[in-house]
């Protein structure tokens, strides 16, 4: 009996001990910056690379335990739109991906899920992006967002032109949803940012395309608001946006944008992108309809340069 | 030594079933290409293209050595006629097999009419009775189907369990390949439910050309007469009713090679052995009469094909609607099909490119080629749309209909061209912003130009536009959709997409 319990608790432990190696680097102090009072709208970084950028980002922020709690249900959605590797800026960026997923378990959050309602055949996408591996890596869980069966009808009170859509089960039932869009350019909807990427939340896309595209996104922003929206522009598609044809549309920017306020961080990627945010009419309508603030002046900006 | 060969067959046989049956399915199976290297007709079918695709000299020399093992050993819908009559064994009255006289007008007819209708230029008899395709469409028309809905329905109860597997998407569903796939699958049972391979030895036309070859073999069944106490184990125990116990004989011609009666017979009467003592009387009258009959029925063929051809159905669309319907005139064939013409001449609709195809938008036709292309695939863009960097289907075609192209090559590789129908179009009716097509182009021959204010439309540029479909499929239009896909009868080169650089300059501080 002793023998078997030993051999038990030995394996057990060393089990453990195993685990502790693998994410070493999340319980490591250089990589944690001490989070600061986060009295701040917005903050945007520049000059790092995605994970760096991100965690001075969310300590400025206050840090991410300020919106995941122990035991939570975290949903990260990322952009896994493309069947495009990451060089091509289709896809956000899986180092910031893995990042989040990190700081969320490491706030103890019960598990955290990630998937995109996909353009190109989503396995290709999952894989093809570098997500999946990168979210793996991290300890969360990939899931698949291809079967109208995850998608439930939800009602949008404040919606013009949207009133109601089927939104993905996984949304619905977690406690924390962090919006992680690219900043791209896109031939229909001007830029695709915050706003935009969550049209890979819901079932029926045509519908929003054709009953005005940028009132059905300003209408659903305006029932589903994002706990945290963290917009990779480290590389940016500048033009033949949201697939992209080759390297040449793409351009290294090494910038990061992070705040609640959706409207708010649609109108700093807009203007990093060089574009005024009026130019983007979803902008401008879902800032009319006051679901966020897109003036920038009259926000307490943290700019950080790294 | 004798129940050896049989347990052989079954190891071999069930590798072939498995792999050919799971692949059918869908589901990715590494040695696919050496299982469907082996298929007869698509190995000949392929030969035609690709000199290196000798699988049927493998068989026929095979054949020749040791008889119609294929039947037993590679063929699908043969194991499946197997399969079904070992499990229909356990409910029918009667628990064995007797010797039977073979059918022999229809046999020798129907591989004459094949002969004849391939002479003629038409791939229809082979469409029809190739075994290894007829397999494909009962598994990949009628199995699949449930196969995936069970799937998904179990991810998705699994998914509220917090478990979390691959659905797959029931997409370019169709009603008309279950139901025909149904009827082959009743037909092949009906056959063998009682009389084993009857099929094999009556509609077949690989298994009667085989049957003709493996009077030739060197080793052959033979009955020992001297030995032999006529106890009937090995006649009941054969599924292609071969054996004459009064006579004491094997119809060699007949026996699929699956040894059973070697593992049977107690007196070890029945031997594997080299053909010395050939009879050519007994032989030479069965010989007269095939060729009179396959004369007799070579002029029946010939009808029957050229009816069969005139009977090519014409696509016609009809309108009834405000709004401008999209008028295809030629189908989109998959890439890797060369043309048209190439296409039809040697796909015989084995539907494996359809169930491997990752996105779905492989579809079998009903009237796209008329009914000689019944059941080949065409691209249906109106669930789906074809992967920019997929060359599945090309790779995976066992016949040549598809010739295996590099992803490069398929990049450039115009299988048809963008058509825009501006008076569908939502930003046109409308007045509001859409560009669904643009955002899926992979090339940006479908980009988005200035319109009014701040409006922006599509433009096209057949050059570079390769016809994947995307834009088809993701154009919200309804009723009808303001963008489509219009086939190139003979595959073309497109451009390679432009590069243009980029003119504005990257921020260094932050602009707000």
């Amino acid at each position: 009996m002793k023998r078997r319990d030993f051999l038990v608790k030995g394996l057990g432990a060393g089990f453990a001990a195993g685990l502790l190696a693998k994410h070493s680097n999340i319980f490591s102090a250089e990589s944690i910056i001490s989070p600061s009072k986060g009295s701040f709208d917005l903050v945007a970084v520049m000059g790092g690379e995605p994970d760096a950028m991100f965690d001075r980002a969310i300590a400025s922020m206050g840090g991410i335990g300020k919106y995941v709690k122990k035991g939570m249900r975290v949903v990260v959605k990322p952009n896994i739109g493309w069947d495009k590797t990451p060089e091509y800026a289709a896809n956000t960026n899986p180092l910031l991906v893995k990042r989040i997923v990190e700081h969320c378990l490491q706030a103890g959050a019960k598990e955290v899920l990630v998937f995109d309602n996909t353009c190109d055949q989503w396995q290709r996408c999952y894989s093809n992006s570098g997500i999946e591996k990168a979210v793996k890596d991290a300890g969360g869980k990939i899931i698949p967002g291809n079967n109208e069966g995850y998608y439930h009808p939800v009602n949008i009170p404040g919606g013009k032109r949207l009133k109601q859509t089927k939104e993905h089960e996984a949304i619905l039932e977690s406690d924390v949803f962090i919006n992680v869009p690219v900043l791209k350019s896109h031939g229909g909807a001007t830029l695709t940012i915050a706003m935009k990427n969550m049209m890979g939340i819901i079932w029926d896309r045509g519908y929003w395309h054709r009953n005005d595209l940028h009132q059905c996104i300003a209408d659903f922003a305006s029932y589903r608001k994002p706990t945290l929206n963290v917009i990779d522009a480290y590389r940016v598609m500048k033009q033949h946006g949201p697939k992209g044809v080759s390297l040449s549309d793409v351009t290294t920017m090494k910038a990061l944008i992070v705040s609640e306020d959706i409207v708010a961080a649609d109108a700093a990627a807009a203007k990093l992108f060089g574009l005024n945010p009026s130019d983007v009419d979803y902008i401008r309508i879902a800032s009319e309809m006051g679901i966020g603030n897109m003036n920038l002046e009259k926000l307490n900006i943290e700019r950080i340069k790294i | 030594m004798n129940a050896y060969l049989k347990y052989l067959r079954q190891g071999i046989g069930l590798l072939f079933f498995i792999t050919l049956t799971l692949s059918f399915l869908g589901i990715s199976i590494p040695i696919i290409h050496t299982a469907t290297w082996f298929q007869f007709i698509p190995s000949v079918l392929k030969f035609l293209t690709i000199a290196t695709a000798v699988g049927f000299v493998v068989i026929i020399l095979l054949t020749l050595l040791v008889g119609r093992v294929y039947c037993s050993f590679v063929c699908p819908l043969g194991i499946l006629q197997d399969i079904i009559s070992h499990i229909a064994k356990k409910f029918r009255k009667q628990k064995i097999y007797r010797y039977s006289v073979p059918y022999n007008y229809v046999r020798y007819g129907l591989m004459a009419a094949v002969l004849v209708s391939l002479l003629s230029g038409s791939i229809m008899a082979l469409l029809l009775l190739d075994p290894y395709s007829f397999y494909g469409k009962i598994v990949s028309g009628l199995f699949r189907p449930g196969f995936i809905t069970a799937n998904d329905h179990l991810s998705k109860w699994l998914e509220s369990l917090h478990i979390y597997i691959t659905p797959i998407g029931l997409k370019n569903f169709s009603l008309f390949t279950l139901i025909w796939s149904s009827v082959l699958f009743i037909i092949i049972i009906l056959f063998s439910y009682r009389r084993g391979r009857l099929y094999c030895n009556t509609i077949c036309p690989v298994g009667t050309l085989l049957g003709i070859i493996s009077r030739l073999s060197v080793f052959k069944i033979r009955m020992k007469s001297s030995v032999c106490t006529r106890c009937g184990k090995c006649s009941s125990v054969c599924k292609s009713e071969c054996i004459d116990i009064r006579d004491q004989k094997v119809d060699f011609d007949r026996c699929v090679g699956c040894f059973n009666c070697l593992s049977v017979c107690p007196e070890n009467a029945l031997t594997l052995v080299p053909d010395y003592t050939r009879k050519p009387t007994p032989e030479k009258e069965t010989d007269n009469h095939s060729r009179r009959l396959f004369l007799e029925i070579v002029a029946t063929g010939v009808i029957g094909t050229s009816i069969a051809a005139s009977l090519k159905a014409q696509n016609h669309n009809t309108s009834h609607s405000n709004k401008t319907p999209i008028r295809r005139k030629h189908t989109v064939t998959p890439p890797g099909s060369v043309s048209l013409d190439h296409f039809t001449a040697h796909c015989t609709a084995c539907q494996l490119c359809i169930s491997q195809c990752p996105t779905h938008v492989l579809k079998p036709s009903i009237r796209e080629y008329g009914l000689t292309g019944l059941l080949m695939p065409y691209m249906s863009y109106s669930e789906s749309f074809c992967n920019y960097e997929c060359t599945v289907c090309s790779q995976i075609c066992p016949t040549g209909a598809l010739l295996p192209l590099t992803v490069d090559r398929k990049k450039t590789l115009q299988i048809g061209k963008v058509i825009f129908i501006k008076e569908n179009c939502i930003v046109f009716t409308s007045e509001t912003s859409c560009g669904a097509c643009a955002e899926h182009c992979p090339t940006a021959a479908v980009h988005m130009v200035p319109y009014k204010g701040f409006l922006r439309i599509p433009e096209t540029d057949q050059n570079i536009c390769i016809g994947c479909g995307a834009c088809e499929y993701a154009c919200p239009a309804s009723p009808h959709k303001a963008i489509y896909v219009e086939g190139n009868p003979i595959h073309l080169q497109a451009l390679k997409p432009r590069e243009n650089t980029l003119e504005t300059e990257t921020p260094t501080e932050f602009p707000f």
